[in-house]
């Protein structure tokens, strides 16, 4: 009951201790104005405040509970694609559009068990291909690009 | 052998295809245009007038790119740290260049600019509501000394040449003493006025034309030539420093200088050039050409005056 | 009346017809596709309309508008995430009755409705125009403040998993809005030292996060997820009868009438009107329980009031020259390139171009009945893509759409870790609504309160008693607030005086 009760509760406290955090850094004299009255601080910190009591009420609310507020969870692939979307969003800027495309769309269809891997890899390339015809040449959006091809 | 005779013919190829870029005339392949602003404003539309006009004179793609944020300073960050090769070109108002950078710790500074050519200029016109009750200046400044602090001024964002201007016109009048509303952009001071929430504004020409306010005096050398029955600020006897909004399009510093000469002068041609002048007009915006040189004076000349308006006006510069 | 013949002209001119039929189905397709959103989608058209003559370029730039914002329902309703923001709330609904395997029929109300949406919004454009901008220069601070606040108010007290976690949404999204630089000030807020952050977080890049990587990631965490479903039976949109449109017709106008108001008012936009459409439709409907499980009144009420958001916003923009929102901030600079200059001078100047206007939007959005079904079913061909498939390419359009906005890196980040926030607040039932209103609308609400302590000297009190407008929105706000409160304690006094009798 004990560990139900505490995996309630977690959401509260990380969101408390967030911010809390976000309070603190709010009265560092680092932000000066921050003593105005109606100073860049002002909204702010009247939304942290209530920020901190809210999670305080959730956590009192959310221990009440009698029932796991979180269903089960496949948590090994709930991983894999976090890290797969992750490193697309860190890469994309780094290594440019057309490898992270290709790279990510395969492995997502892959972790989500689309093991054909003809057919996933030209698929991919299909659609890699696709987009960036698409936006590069029909829209003219600009296409994250790879540092040192770009002069 | 075959080894070292083949890697000796790769690094000749190398060198010589290095040496025929350099050869190669600027520009041959397109140029970027950076816009700091959402797209549909007038940094937007003024950009891409101008950038259509270069690449009819260029003969390459001149594409835009919108890169808002921060009041400007983001976009302009990312033309600071591109390479001054003269393919990545950015397009401001005094905001980012000389302003924001008083305001706050930016990754650009001063030397950061190679400015390129002002196109455009608006000088500011001392607006307020049509009906209200003063048609002098006069009746303005005895109004506003019997009740200090009962009247607002608007502007579009602090530090910015609208809230500059409107800052240094009351300070020129006398010191007035005025509470300062700031909005989002133009558009909402505008409302505000008609709202009657705010009382003056530094207003320009096309705003002039288009909605209900009037105009006491233009802050200029001469008087404006759609408004010829505006005194100018001089003619009144007072000394208001010229803060206007201007458009200009600047590279990162250190452009090569045959780059400079070729964009110097695309510039000077596209600026003289009736249907450009005849397009600004139509956006309701004043084409006023500085070519490099004078912009480049202008520009210093502008940051330092605003470094001391902004202190005055904002407070010091924060870290 | 040769004004009139005029207008009608110009609209049905090649070019004019031309404009709004692509611009329609091209809206449809952008507004469609998660992450790409109506402001990317008319910025892409801009080039074009340099070169168009004036009333076939408002005739594209207004296609889209109304392409887009319906559009978006369709991706809301068959894949559960927006493909606008402006249909976040018709997910909720949408997407449980595709689930029950009634998505032809979701979708046939929701194109019934955005299209009745529009046109009402178009009538009452029509009707009083000029009437309505007034009213809305009347909405200094202090109002646009209340206004605010009651909608923020509105929207929290229907979240399912109660007032608290809904409040707490409502103030992350209000403070994440103030990070960046400060409206009176100019100091940069909350950005530890990181240049990029200085900009804030962009609406865009967090809500593709909060509701699309969201759903990516609550599919991959189910159980059982992988194999390879074929998405729900689609077997073409139905559109309802128009006996049942009838019984729905006073919901259909109250949400209109929403849409309408808010695209007026300043500082405020479609996605609002549409949480407000379903909280208001939530209270009153008849089908209370069903409503976030698939009921019809969740599907009608938000994509009313989009639409409807179309015809509202145009009001300030053509009589006062003033844009409501992005969009019509671009249309308003097609204008002025053009050399009209919206306004109180448009209805003197250029008279054709107003009546031109209006009939091109009711053209757009009555296309909509027809384009809406051949964009639906193309859609409705690529979900019988495996869902691993499917949703990688989701995934990279949404990616892309992020980072389109402003070309910036940095938003890849904040869409990443706000797919993470939005997926924990699904795990532990915090309502994710609240959160982008309270971004959306954060900005304009800290703005209007500080000017109003400009103008009112620091007097927060007086902010009360400061217009009749301003006095009736707070009051309506306190209602909203106590209303649960006030509901038990009467409850509580019924049982006490029945035990007494």
């Amino acid at each position: 009951m004990l560990a139900m009760r505490l995996k309630n509760i977690i959401f509260g406290v990380v969101m408390l201790a967030i911010g809390a955090f976000l309070l603190s850094s709010s009265y560092s004299t680092s932000y000066s104005g921050a003593e105005m009255e109606n100073g860049p601080m002002f909204f702010p910190q009247i939304l942290l405040w209530l920020w901190v009591a809210l999670s305080v009420g959730i956590i009192i609310e959310d221990l009440r509970k009698n029932a796991p507020i979180v269903q089960r969870q496949q948590v090994g692939t709930l991983l894999l694609v976090m890290a797969l979307v992750g490193a697309a969003c860190v890469l994309l800027s780094i290594v440019g559009f057309i490898p992270v495309c290709f790279v990510f769309f395969a492995g997502y269809g892959y972790v989500l068990k689309f093991r054909n891997l003809p057919i996933l890899f030209l698929i991919s390339a299909a659609f890699t291909v696709l987009i960036w015809a698409v936006f590069n040449y029909a829209l003219q959006i600009s296409l994250p690009e790879v540092p040192f091809f770009v002069d | 052998m075959k080894m070292l005779r083949f890697i000796t013919v790769f690094i000749c190829a190398c060198t010589l295809f290095a040496g025929s870029q350099a050869l190669a005339a600027w520009p041959d392949k397109n140029i970027t245009l950076i816009i700091p602003y959402a797209a549909g404003g007038t940094a937007d539309a003024t950009g891409r007038l101008t950038a259509r006009f270069l690449e009819q004179k260029l003969g390459v793609k001149v594409v835009v790119k919108n890169v808002g944020g921060a009041t400007g300073t983001i976009g302009a960050a990312e033309v600071a740290r591109s390479r001054p090769n003269g393919y990545t070109l950015g397009w401001y108002p005094p905001g980012p260049a000389v302003g924001i950078p008083h305001m706050r710790k930016l990754p650009y500074g001063k030397d950061a600019w190679q400015p390129l050519g002002m196109m455009f200029e608006e000088v500011s016109f001392f607006s307020m509501a049509k009906d209200a009750p003063w048609n002098s200046v006069d009746d303005v400044i005895a109004e506003l000394k019997a009740k200090p602090g009962e009247y607002v001024m608007g502007s579009s964002g602090p530090g910015g040449a609208v809230h500059l201007s409107i800052y240094s016109i009351m300070k020129g009048l006398g010191d007035l003493q005025v509470r300062h509303v700031p909005e989002r952009a133009n558009a909402e001071i505008l409302k505000a006025i008609a709202g009657g929430t705010t009382h003056f504004m530094a207003a320009q020409g096309s705003e002039l034309q288009r909605f209900d306010i009037k105009a006491l005096f233009v802050v200029d050398d001469k008087r404006s030539p759609s408004f010829p029955d505006i005194p100018t600020a001089k003619e009144l006897g007072y000394d208001i420093p010229r803060i206007t909004n201007w458009y200009g399009l600047f590279a990162p510093a250190g452009l090569p200088a045959d780059v400079l000469k070729t964009l110097s002068g695309a510039l000077n041609d596209i600026a003289h050039d009736p249907d450009f002048i005849k397009a600004g007009t139509q956006m309701a915006c004043t084409v006023n050409f500085r070519n490099a040189e004078e912009f480049t004076a202008f520009y210093l000349e502008q940051y330092d005056l605003y470094k001391v308006l902004i202190e005055e006006a904002v407070g010091s510069p924060k870290e | 009346m040769d004004v009139i013949l005029e207008a009608l002209a110009q609209t049905v001119s090649v070019y004019g017809l031309a404009a709004l039929l692509l611009g329609t189905f091209w809206g449809i397709v952008v507004g469609a596709l998660p992450g790409m959103g109506s402001v990317l989608a008319i910025s892409i058209c801009l080039p074009f309309t340099y070169t168009l003559p004036p009333a076939a370029a408002i005739a594209l730039l207004l296609g889209v508008y109304c392409g887009s914002v319906y559009g978006g329902c369709l991706s809301a309703i068959l894949i559960n995430t927006p493909g606008t923001p402006q249909s976040a709330a018709t997910c909720f609904d949408g997407f449980a009755l595709a689930k029950k395997g009634q998505a032809g029929k979701a979708l046939g109300w929701a194109t019934v409705s955005s299209v009745a949406g529009g046109l009402i919004s178009c009538v009452i454009l029509i009707i009083s125009g000029p009437q309505l901008a007034r009213f809305a220069l009347r909405f200094g601070p202090i109002e646009t403040f209340a206004l605010i606040l009651m909608a923020l108010t509105c929207i929290i007290s229907v979240s399912r998993a109660g007032m608290l976690k809904g409040m707490l949404a409502g103030v992350i999204g209000l403070f994440l809005a103030g990070v960046g630089p400060d409206p009176l000030y100019g100091d940069v807020r909350f950005d530890f030292g990181i240049f990029q952050l200085s900009a804030g977080f962009d609406m865009i890049a967090v809500v593709v996060g909060i509701f699309a990587l969201a759903e990516v990631f609550s599919r991959a965490a189910e159980p059982g997820s992988g194999e390879l479903p074929a998405l729900m039976n689609y077997s073409g949109m139905q559109y309802p009868k128009l006996r049942e449109i009838k019984a729905k017709w006073k919901l259909i106008v109250k949400s209109s009438l929403i849409g309408s108001g808010v695209g007026v008012l300043p500082g405020t936009g479609a996605s609002v009107a549409a949480f407000i459409s379903y909280a208001e439709a939530k209270r009153t409907s008849t089908d209370k329980e069903n409503m976030g499980k698939g009921s019809i009144d969740g599907v009608i009420a938000p994509e009313a009031a989009n639409n409807a958001v179309t015809g509202g916003a145009l009001v300030p923009t053509l009589a006062l020259g003033l844009p409501g929102d992005p969009v019509t901030a671009i249309m308003l600079a097609t204008l002025v390139i053009h050399g009209i200059t919206p306004g109180v001078r448009l209805m003197a100047d250029n008279p054709e171009t107003v009546y031109s206007a209006f009939m091109t939007l009711i053209c757009a959005n009555v296309l909509l009945l027809v384009f809406g079904v051949i964009v639906a079913r193309m859609f409705a061909k690529l979900l019988r893509m495996p869902e691993s498939l499917l949703f990688g390419g989701v995934v990279i359009l949404c990616l892309l759409g992020a980072y389109g906005v402003r070309s910036n890196p940095f938003d890849l980040y904040v869409t990443f870790v706000a797919g993470i926030f939005g997926f924990a607040m699904r795990l532990y039932k915090a309502p994710v609504a609240p959160m982008v209103i309270g971004l959306v609308l954060g900005n304009q609400l800290e703005l209007s309160l500080r000017q109003g302590l400009v103008l009112s000297r620091g007097n927060f009190l007086s902010f009360f008693t400061n217009t009749p407008v301003s006095a009736v929105l707070f009051a309506v706000t306190a209602c909203i607030l106590l209303y649960p409160l006030l509901k038990k304690l009467f409850v509580r006094w019924r049982h006490a005086s029945s035990r007494l009798s």
